[in-house]
Parts: C-alpha cells; structure tokens; sequence
C-alpha cells in the first residue's frame, strides 16, 4: 500500500510537471529532497506511552506550487523511511520520526487574475499519511489513516519575495484503530528569487493534531495529541 | 477462448487514432537554443542487481555539453536500503557509486523530421462481464510538424568507482574461499558454523568504461488553431559503453576475531552497459536515467555468454533537474565559426 503510494505520488508529480503550462505570479517550492527541522511532540493519556518528543526527521519529498491552481504533494513520511531503511534494518532508530504523508495532495484554486497582488485560494486535501502514535521504531511499521479536509491559500509576491500562507483542517479516520480524528494546520512559506527564475523558501509549519485510538501496544482506548512545528527549506521555482 | 477475445478487444481499442487537418504558426523551431548544463538532484534511484539483489538511495548529477567538441558527466550514488548492508557489520559496505567521464564529439549534424504533436487524448472504460476495456482516443496533427533536430555522435571514456554489499549465497558457494589463520576453507564448507552465514560481505570495483554516446535535441513550439500551445521538445542521451575493470576486490571477511581473505575464482574483469537519460532542453523540471548491462564481477562456474546473471544490473533514477546555459555553448560557437 505505501509503495504503491508512493509510485502513484511520484507518477502524478511527473504529470503535473509535464502538463503544468508556464504561469506568472506565483512559485513552485520543489522540496525534492528538501530540508527540515523542527520538533515533534505527542501527549498521550497511556500510562505505557506517555509523554515523548524527538526532532523532525530531516529530509523530506514535497511539491507546493501556487500559481493559477494550488497544487501540494507531500511524500514526506515515505522519504524518510526510505532514507532509514539502513539504519532500520540494523535496529539503530531510537525512534521513528516519519509524520505527515505517506502520499498526500491538496488542490485548489486561487481566486483573481492580478497576478502582482494578493490573490486568495480554496482547497480541498486527501490522502493517506501517518503520525507515531505508538512510540514506533522502524518508520514502516507506523499505522497509517486517510486524511480528509480543506483550507485557504494565500499568495502576495513582494519584488524578489513569494509570500505564502495555508491555513485548514483535516479529519482522520482509519477503521481499524481511530475512533475520532482531526486537525488543524498553519503553513508560511517566504520565498526569495536569487538566480533567473530559480531562489529558495523557507516554510515554518504548525501541525496539531488529536486522536481517539486503540494503542497498538495494549490495545488500550488512547488520546494523543501530535503537535509539530518544522521549518522547511528547499529550493524553489518562481514565474 | 475468452482471454484471446478479450486480448483483442484491448489491442484494437487501445489506441484509436484520429488525425485531421488543421493549421498552425511556428513558435519557435531551434534546436541550438538549448541550456547545455545539466545539474541533477537524484531523491531516489534503485539498482536491481546480481550482487545484493536490490539498493536503492540518493544521488547527485551532472552533465555539460562544452561547445561543438566536448561532453562531461558526473555521477554519484549513495544508498540508503542497501540489501545485506549493516551499518554494525564491517564486512559489508553501503553502496557507494562515482562516476566521471568525457566525451569527444565526432559528428554533428541538424535535419528536418515530422515529430507528432497531440491535440487531444481522451479515455474511457467500458465494463462487460467479467472484463472491462479501456479505450483511449487521441488525436493528433495529420503526418505530424516538422521540427528541426540537432544530433550528436560522440566517443566517451571514464572512470566508475563502486562499491556494495555481497550476497555471497549468489554466488558458487564452492568457489567462494576463505583463506588465512591456518584454516582455509570454502563458503560451501562453512554450512553450519554461525559466524559465516551471515550470508553478506562485500565488493568494490574500479572499472574503466568507453564507448559512443547518442544526443538529439529538438525544441518544436506551435499555436495550433483553435487548439492553442502544443509542443514537442527532447533532449535526449542514448549511450551504449563497454566496462574493463582492473580492480575487483571482495571485503576481507572478519568474524570471532579472526580475518579471512575472501576469493571468488570465477570474475569477468568485463562488461557493458546501455543508457538512457531524458529532459527538456529549456526548461527546468523532473527528469530519469535508466541504465541496464553486466558489471565487471564475479560470474558463474560455467558462464561465457554476454549476460553474466551473478553480476547483471538495472538503475533507475529519477530527479529534480536545473538545466543551465554555461559557455561555451555549441551555439555560440557555431556563430563564431560562421
């Protein structure tokens, strides 16, 4: 299933660049691989669990491009358990760090033609992704939920500056161990043009999530809160 | 009966082509304008081979075509699910892959050829019992546009350097010897002592490579009317090398304190290999590189043939791409020579 993701996310990141038409007034971050850091945290209510943090995995696999449609494809929990499997396979992981998508996309739609002002946009997000809820080891070994919602997108270029903000909210469900799931989240994104049409961006995020689930430890009733805040970097394209 | 009924039903419907006449304006139809430098950020390739079975990690690339005379490549893969490798095993190695060659352009020449250009592509799927047909419809230009392409023919030579774990049970555990400490001894005759079934060691590879490398380039943009922007653009590499490789050399083998020297009897010091890579030659975007052939490396007992199965290999990467315009370029050069 995860493989399979994958492949789909990587076919359709193919696609869209080959289709994708020149537009002007907007950019691409094409984290590809981009970098991370950041913390995660999760509070659980399980005795067994309890509280635990560990930084954000560092390498990460997404596409964020505004232009006249909004288009974001996030890999991230794939790459890094791809870039684990060593050091996985050689029981070397204090803790799995893989968080967000095993293979998740938003698409929407920015509103307004004047492309040199702040332009607005509406969304809708799906996938498939992860977050360890159970204190896992090996990246692969993590459950994973569909994730469901929408949000906002807004875009203001400033001469060599792309300023970018998302805000939404997503809903998690996955039969088999959710009972409840949601989630609300906070991207920015500065991006500076340095080079033709190429630069790099910065994204600070916030992610917050809760659950209602069945521990995979001792099948227990849990509630865990996922807080995450990373800061993005990547190289990014502009027009 | 069904299955042959149904096989044909696919074949017949798969590709219904419709052509008609239409008329369009010449954009742009210049092969030259090219960006010559290409700069490669491989997140994921995977190389399926007889050594390991499988790898599959990151990588970086690079490829500069100088002028009207020279090519230049740099290639560096590193693993990160390298099968058999452990990172608390000294025994094995992570593969590690380095490759930089040159080329010598011999032949260069530009001519017109019809490149087809898709108006529009349509699928739909009808479901019968126990079946369903997928029926795609394209249409193109009738006879297609034609676009100017530049080619290239050159002679390439370089250095590859490669590293990777072992899977010694791929090879004739008979022939497999470890030697040193008073007690040689074979893989086959290990049956049964713990400390040599791990079943993994490790091999490097120092190989010269040399062969001819293919280039075409076109760059076809068209308004077509009352269909709008269309193109066809490649810049595509066709290359097909022989390998000699002077070092090949497997991993001592360290265990309960002891170190063995591991020799395989039967190697091919060499081998071959055919590639293909793929881009725009403007614009920046993904692009892939797949590769197939034999690696200079251990064979079987009684292997002659072309295809070495103990040492075979396929790689494919895919990656983020920066083309860039670095003089000199062959077009500037062409002006200066006219």
């Amino acid at each position: 299933m995860k493989i399979k993701s994958f492949l789909i996310g990587v076919i359709t990141l193919q696609l869209w660049s080959h289709y994708a038409v020149a537009q002007k007034g907007g950019m691409n971050c094409q984290y590809f691989p981009g970098l991370q850091v950041g913390a995660v945290k999760v509070s659980t209510n399980n005795p067994k669990l309890g509280n635990y943090s560990y930084a954000a995995g560092l390498p990460v696999l997404m596409i964020d491009r505004i232009a006249k449609w909004y288009i974001n494809m996030d890999l991230n929990a794939t790459y890094y358990g791809a870039t684990q499997t060593n050091k996985a396979a050689d029981n070397q992981l204090k803790i799995s760090k893989a968080e967000g998508g095993y293979c998740t996309g938003r698409l929407g739609y920015m509103i307004g033609k004047n492309y040199d002002k702040l332009r607005v946009g509406i969304g809708i997000n799906f996938g498939w992704q992860t977050s360890n809820l159970d204190s896992i080891k090996k990246p692969f070994s993590q459950r994973g939920y569909t994730a469901l919602g929408g949000g906002l997108i807004f875009y203001q270029p400033l001469g060599k500056l792309g300023i970018a903000a998302k805000v939404g909210y997503e809903k998690y469900t996955n039969k088999s161990f959710i009972n409840s799931g949601s989630g609300f989240y906070f991207e920015g994104t500065v991006g500076y043009n340095i080079f033709q049409k190429f630069g790099v961006s910065v994204m600070p995020c916030f992610y917050s999530k809760s659950f209602d689930y069945k521990a995979q430890s001792d099948g227990a009733l849990t509630q865990a809160k996922v807080t995450t805040f990373v800061l993005r970097l990547g190289i990014t394209k502009f027009f | 009966m069904k299955k042959i009924i149904l096989l044909i039903l696919v074949i017949t419907a798969s590709a219904q082509i419709k052509a008609q006449s239409v008329s369009w304006t010449v954009l742009k139809d210049n092969p030259l304008d090219h960006r010559n430098f290409t700069a490669c950020i491989d997140p994921l390739f995977i190389d399926i081979n007889g050594n390991n079975g499988y790898t599959f990690g990151w990588g970086a690339r690079a490829e500069y075509m100088m002028g009207k005379l020279f090519l230049m490549n740099f290639d560096f893969r590193s693993g990160f699910g390298t099968n058999g490798y452990k990172i608390s095993d000294k025994n094995t190695k992570n593969y590690t892959y380095l490759e930089g060659g040159i080329g010598i352009i011999f032949s260069k020449s530009q001519y017109s050829k019809h490149v087809p250009i898709v108006l529009s592509q349509s699928s739909s799927t009808s479901y019968g019992y126990g079946y369903s047909v997928t029926t795609t419809t394209t249409k193109y230009i009738r006879g297609g546009v034609p676009a100017k392409h530049l080619s290239i023919w050159a002679f390439r030579a370089g250095l590859i350097s490669m590293s990777n774990s072992l899977n010694y049970k791929n090879l004739a555990d008979s022939l497999v010897k470890f030697k040193g400490n008073g007690s040689d001894f074979t893989f086959k005759d290990s049956v049964g002592n713990k400390h040599f079934q791990t079943g993994f060691g490790a091999l490097t590879t120092v190989s010269l490579y040399g062969g001819i490398h293919s280039r075409i380039i076109r760059q076809l943009q068209i308004d077509v009317d009352g269909w709008g922007y269309r193109e066809n653009s490649r810049y595509k590499d066709v290359y097909l090398d022989l390998l000699f490789a002077p070092v090949i050399s497997i991993t001592d083998f360290t265990s309960a304190g002891k170190t063995y020297d591991v020799q395989y009897d039967k190697v091919s010091h060499f081998g071959w290999r055919m590639g293909f890579a793929n881009r725009h030659p403007k614009d920046q975007g993904f692009n892939f590189k797949f590769e197939f052939g034999v690696r200079p490396g251990p064979k079987a007992q009684d292997n002659k043939a072309m295809v070495n199965f103990k040492n075979w290999y396929c790689m494919f990467t895919y990656a983020l791409y920066f083309p860039m315009k670095i003089k000199p370029t062959f077009e500037d050069q062409k002006r200066t020579a006219e």
